[in-house]
Formats: C-alpha cells, structure tokens, sequence
C-alpha cells in the first residue's frame, strides 16, 4: 500500500534521506524510531507531497505520489505531531470542511457527530470552539478526520508525543483498530513503547539512513531498547 | 460539494470570526461615506457657481439690449447716461458670454482634480485672449483645499482601495503555514491551485464585489438616484473598474503568499509594491514629465501676461495714430457736438487695438505655455501604463469628466467661440458703427462638442486587464511547481 523505492531527499549538499526501499502492506503498522533529524519526518512529508523527492519514488496504492497528488492524498490520511485546527471554529465545524475537503461529500452533522465520538472527543466538546480545546481533544479532531476519510493509509508523525497515558492507550487501541481493518499505517515516534506495542515492523533510522528494520514479534521490549542505543551509539 | 465550493464556504465562516479585519472595512466605508458627501457638496457648488454666472451674464445681456431700444430711441436721459453716449461704437464690444463646462454625473468622486480643472470662462469680444487664458488655466475656489488635498472618491479608491483589499489577503496561505492548518489542509486531495483560488475568490465575492455595486450607488443617491438610469454606463463601467482594479491587488497577494514567504516578509512585500505602484511610480513620472517639459509655472504666466498688457497700453495712442494712417476711411470723424466732447469712437477703436495688439503679443507665450502643458499630459498620458493604480486613476478621471482631453476640448470651445463672437462684432467696431438692438440675438452661444472619452477608457480597461493577467499568469506558473507547506 506505501512504497518507498530509491527514495532520496537532498538540500543542497546535504542529504536528508539517503535511498529508501519501503514496503508497508495493508493492515501493517510500521513505526520509524530516530533521533530528531534522522529523516523520519521528510520519507512522511515525501508521501504527502510536501516535498519533492530528489530521487527515486514514493508510490501509495500504486500511483506514484510526486506525478499524482491528488490522487494519492485521496487514499490516506495524515495526523502531524501537533493538530492545529482553526481556533475561531468549533471541532465540529472543523470536521465538516476537512471531511468535505476530503471525500468531496457534505456529511451530515448526526454522522460528524457519531465520528467525533468514536473518535473520543468528550461530549459537548463538538460544539465548542478548538482555541479551548487540549491538545489530546485535538488530536482526537485530528483522528476524526482521518476516520471520516476512510483512508487505507495512515501517516502518523510522532501522534502521541504530549499526550497523557490514557489519551496514548486509547491511540494505540485506535491504531489496531485501523489495521485491523487494513488500513495501511507509517507512524514516525520517539517511543520505543508505543512502537513496539502498536507496529507490526519497526525501522530505525539515523542520519537519514534506514540501519535496522526488525518485526515487532521477534523483539521484546528491553531487546528494542538495546538495539536502538546500538544504533544510535555507531 | 467541489473543493472549490468547500474552501469557499470554509473561508466565509472564517473570515466572519476575523473581526479586525471588519473594524477595517467598517473604517473604510465611513471614509467613503464622508468622501462621497465631501465630493457631492463640492460638486454641487461648482455647478451653482456656473449657474449664478450663466444667469449674471443672461441679466446683463437682457439689460444691455433693453438699453441699446431706449438709445435707439434717443431716450439717453432714461439711462442717466451722456450724450455721447448714442454713438458709442463700443456697444458692440460689451457683451458677455460664458462658456460653461458640463458637469458629468461622476463628477464629485474627482474634487482634487475638478478643483483643478477650468470649467467656466467669461467671453467678451473686446477682452484680449489672455483674460480668457487666465480662466482657462485654472479654477481654484479654496486655495487650503489645494494646499492640503482633499479627501475624494479617485484618491479612496486608487490607494486605499488595495490597502484594505492586502489587509485582507496579505497572509492567505502564510497564516495557516504559521498556525499549521495548511499541512493538515494540503494533505487532503486540494490542489495549492483550487485553495488559493478559493480563498481570492471569497475575498473579491464577499468584499470587493459589494464594495464596487455599494460605490456607484452611493454615489448615484449622494447627488439623485434618478442619475443612474441617465448615465448606466457611466455607472456599470466604474463597477468593472474597480472590480478589475481591486482583482489585481488581489491576484498580487496570492502571488506574494505563493512564493512561500512569512505573513511578516507578505506585508512588507505588499507594502512594498503598494508604495511603488501608488506612490513612486506616478511621482517619478511627474517629475519625468516636469524635467522634460517643463511649462512656466502658473504665477509667472499671469506676470508675464501682464507685462504685455501694459506694453501695449502704452503704446495705444500710438495704435491709434498707425491705424488712422493706414486706414483712414475706418476713422469716424469727430463730433462738432459740445456735448460729445469725448471721443467715444476714437477711445473704442484704440481698446481695440490694444487688445489686439496685447494678443499678439501674448499669443506666442500662451502657445508655448499650452504646448508645453500639452506636452506634459501627454507623457502623463502615455506614461499611465506604467502603474495599474495610474491607468486607474486615469479612467476615473474620465469618467468623471476631469481628463486632460476633455478640459482641452474646453479651452478649445471657448476660444473657438470668442473667435465667433468677434468675428460677427469687430468689423462694427472697426467700421465705428453701433450695435442695434436685434444684432444680439443674433450672436452665436457657446457650445462644446464632448470628446469622445470611449477610446480613451476602452484602452485604461485593457492596460488594467493585461496588469491584472500578469500577477495571474506568475501565480498559475508558482502554483505548478509550490510546496508551501515545508519552507
């Protein structure tokens, strides 16, 4: 579902994705673990379009992500680190023009409503403005989005960063829900936790480079930890 | 629903909750308002100063030919005038006509240049041409005015107009980089192309749409409604105008949020391109146009003018004397009358060719004056296409009727009519005979054939179109290859 082949990102001399090979097959969660810098978020902004790849191609579905945009961003959903939604707009009035944005339908309100919920949002919380809104509430707008979507992709960068551990609990238990129902998923993330309990696979990175690519059921979580210091130590 | 139709509506709500940016528009209009009263009333006293001065001259002329019957009849005593006065042969040489300019219904959205403008001469065929040149010039009824500038419609609408439009629209996608909507935005399936266009479309729907139906019918109702059905066009065409004026400062704003910069760098940037467009531009081509042909200034016209009169005051007696010589049987002999001691015919005839004389020897240096004018509005007019803010301000003009063209075609008139008048009345002066009292029905009356402005502004509206394409056809280029989610 998201494919990465030769992916490369430059700026000027500087090289802030070498060659990447990446397959994420439907119902796969692929948690990418670096240190800040290390190209997790340009290979999420090469799938989204926000860059241009200096080489290679980044393909969702298939379709080749640089030459079709819109087609590709049609297919998956992206939830940043930090939410930002209009402040002057209630959560529910943000939900209808990302929903209508992208399905190109106007839901009803009684179903953004019943998304909203399913997605956590506090109730009551719908109808009030997001400038008073925590940042869980709006990651959870954020989730509604992406579930109005119905995406087969997910992008995540670094979702539960700043969230407390219910709010991280209830993303997780949402995220197997999602590949449970094949929804393809690439989630960027500091936290060795979260990936090993959320990922199928597990890729980290350093300096732009892809070291180490492990499945999740054949490492525990100390085993994880170790690995990562090892590959941040070479 | 499109996507174009979802950014559209989506753009309404928020600019709804944006209450600055209301508190702006709000100003705006009540500095229209004031503007379009401002501009009615000055409007509205131009045209009764014509009018007192039409019916000045109309009593005068009805008191002057009931005198002429009581002098026909020899009833001088009535008049309490002398007794030479019945062979006065400078009657012919009495009579007034006003050349009046026509006010055009817009008018009053152009004070600062009306002021400016000549729109009333008074005609005497005896006047030498150079009391005609001095109403010519100019009419200044409130010299503070001049000093200060006034606050009218042309100056609104040609550098405020975009200023309000750029406060609007100087941080379209900058904003939602900084507040981080535009990443969440521009991962849904929206080209960068739809969402601009949908953001510039809500702006010149909700705001400069109203703004260019609200201005003319303000406009219309500040002096009579009843305008509108006279003068439509007049009325339709400042609508496009400031639609497609207003569109131009709107697609600059796109293209400056396109080429991916901070709202802080957007705002200098505009401001930037305001100052040099609105500001630098026409200055620079002021002083171009003074440099290269530089006219003599207004007060030093009138000295010089002056200096000719007497010059040829004091050489009257002079004249006279020539003339006499040179055309002896034009010279009415003198009265053996006691009575009539006072040489009437010899003193009209002499005011005649002073006056003559005082043309020709002015008469090179209005020409020079008004070449050298012409010349410079001419550059001026040419030099419009430099700025979108200058060719619309030029249609503006036009439409208002204060274009240099047409205040040409006015001088043009007046003089032409002076011509006419003298040549029905001079050769009775010159042959020493009298006016009757039939003679002054029978002068012409001044008219003006207007100058058709239809070209004039047909190629403002181009000029303004292609400025428009261009920020249009940039942006479309920028938008093709723009990721301005990452900068």
């Amino acid at each position: 579902m998201l494919e990465a082949r030769g992916l490369t990102k430059q700026y000027g001399s500087q090289i802030a994705l070498h060659p990447l090979d990446l397959t994420i097959a439907p119902g796969e969660v692929f948690c990418l673990l670096g240190a800040n810098g290390a190209g997790k978020t340009t290979t999420i902004n090469l799938f989204l379009d926000f860059i241009a790849p200096t080489a290679g191609t980044a393909l969702i579905g298939g379709v080749e992500v640089a030459s079709n945009p819109l087609a590709t961003k049609a297919q998956l959903a992206y939830i940043p680190e930090q939410v930002t939604l209009y402040r002057n707009l209630t959560g529910l009035e943000n939900l209808r023009f990302f929903a209508a944005l992208a399905t190109g339908e106007t839901l009803p309100d009684s179903r953004l409503l019943e998304i909203l919920k399913a997605a956590g949002l506090p109730d009551g919380a719908a109808g009030k403005r997001v400038g008073g809104y925590s940042k869980g509430m709006r990651q959870k707008v954020g989730i509604a989005i992406a579930m109005a979507k119905n995406a087969r992709a997910l992008l995540l960068d670094e979702p539960t960063s700043g969230l407390d551990p219910k709010a991280s609990n209830e993303f997780s238990a949402l995220l197997t829900r999602l590949s449970g129902e094949g929804v393809a998923i690439l989630m960027a993330t500091h936290d060795l936790f979260r990936a090993k309990e959320s990922g199928t696979r597990i890729g980290i990175m350093r300096e732009g480079r892809m070291r180490h690519q492990v499945a999740t059921r054949d490492i525990g979580h100390a085993d994880l930890e170790q690995l990562y210091l090892e590959q941040m130590r070479d | 629903m499109s996507a174009l139709a979802t950014v559209i509506r989506h753009e309404n709500r928020v600019l709804s909750a944006d209450r600055a940016s209301w508190i702006g528009l709000a100003v705006f209009l009540v500095i229209a308002i004031y503007a379009i009263a401002s501009g009615a009333t000055w409007m509205q006293l131009r045209q009764a100063e014509a009018a007192t001065s039409v019916q000045i001259s109309q009593e005068r002329s009805a008191e002057f030919d009931r005198n002429l019957a009581v002098i026909e009849a020899g009833r001088l005593a009535e008049l309490g005038k002398p007794n030479w006065y019945k062979r006065w042969s400078g009657a012919p040489t009495t009579p007034d006509s006003r050349a009046v300019l026509p006010s055009r219904p817009l008018l009053l959205i152009a004070s600062n240049a009306g002021e400016l403008q000549p729109h009333l001469a008074t005609m005497r065929p005896a006047s030498s041409r150079h009391s005609l040149l001095d109403d010519l010039k100019a009419s200044t009824q409130n010299p503070v005015t001049l000093a200060v500038g006034r606050l009218d419609m042309v100056f609104l609408l040609t550098a405020a107009l975009p200023l309000l439009l750029l406060a609007f629209s100087f941080n379209l996608l900058s904003v939602e980089r900084e507040q981080g909507t535009l990443a969440l935005v521009l991962a849904q399936p929206i080209a960068l192309a739809t969402l601009i266009t949908g953001k510039l479309l809500t702006r010149f729907l909700r705001l400069l749409l109203p703004l260019a139906i609200a201005v003319p019918l303000l406009l219309a109702l500040a002096v009579d409604p009843a305008q509108l059905g006279r003068a439509p066009l007049d009325y339709l065409l400042l609508a496009v105008l400031i639609l497609v004026y207003g569109a131009f400062w709107l697609l600059l704003a796109g293209l400056i949020n396109a080429l991916g910069g901070s709202s802080a760098r957007n705002a200098l940037s505009l401001g930037g391109l305001w100052l040099l467009l609105v500001l630098v531009v026409p200055s620079l081509l002021n002083i171009a146009a003074a440099a290269l042909h530089p006219p003599p200034d207004r007060a030093g016209l009138t000295n010089e003018l002056r200096a000719r009169l007497v010059e040829a005051r004091n050489g009257g007696d002079q004249l006279y004397q020539d003339h006499a010589l040179e055309h002896p049987d034009t010279v009415v002999a003198e009265s053996t009358d006691p009575a009539e001691a006072f040489d009437s015919a010899k003193a009209t005839l002499t005011t005649w060719l002073v006056r003559e004389r005082t043309d020709a020897l002015v008469a090179p240096i209005a020409e020079r004056f008004e070449q050298d004018l012409a010349a410079q509005q001419d550059l001026a007019e040419s030099g419009r296409f430099l700025s979108p803010a200058l060719l619309f301000q030029a249609a503006l003009n036009r439409l208002a009727g204060v274009d240099a063209a047409r205040s040409r075609a006015f001088s043009a008139a007046a003089k032409a009519h002076l011509d006419a008048l003298r040549a029905q009345l001079i050769p009775k002066v010159l042959a020493g005979q009298i006016l009757r009292a039939g003679d002054y029905g029978g002068l012409p009356r001044f008219e003006m054939v207007e100058p058709s402005a239809a070209g004039p502004l047909g190629l403002d509206l181009l000029g303004l179109l292609l400025a428009v394409l261009l920020p249009a056809v940039l942006l479309m280029a920028r938008l093709r290859s723009a990721r301005p989610v990452i900068r």
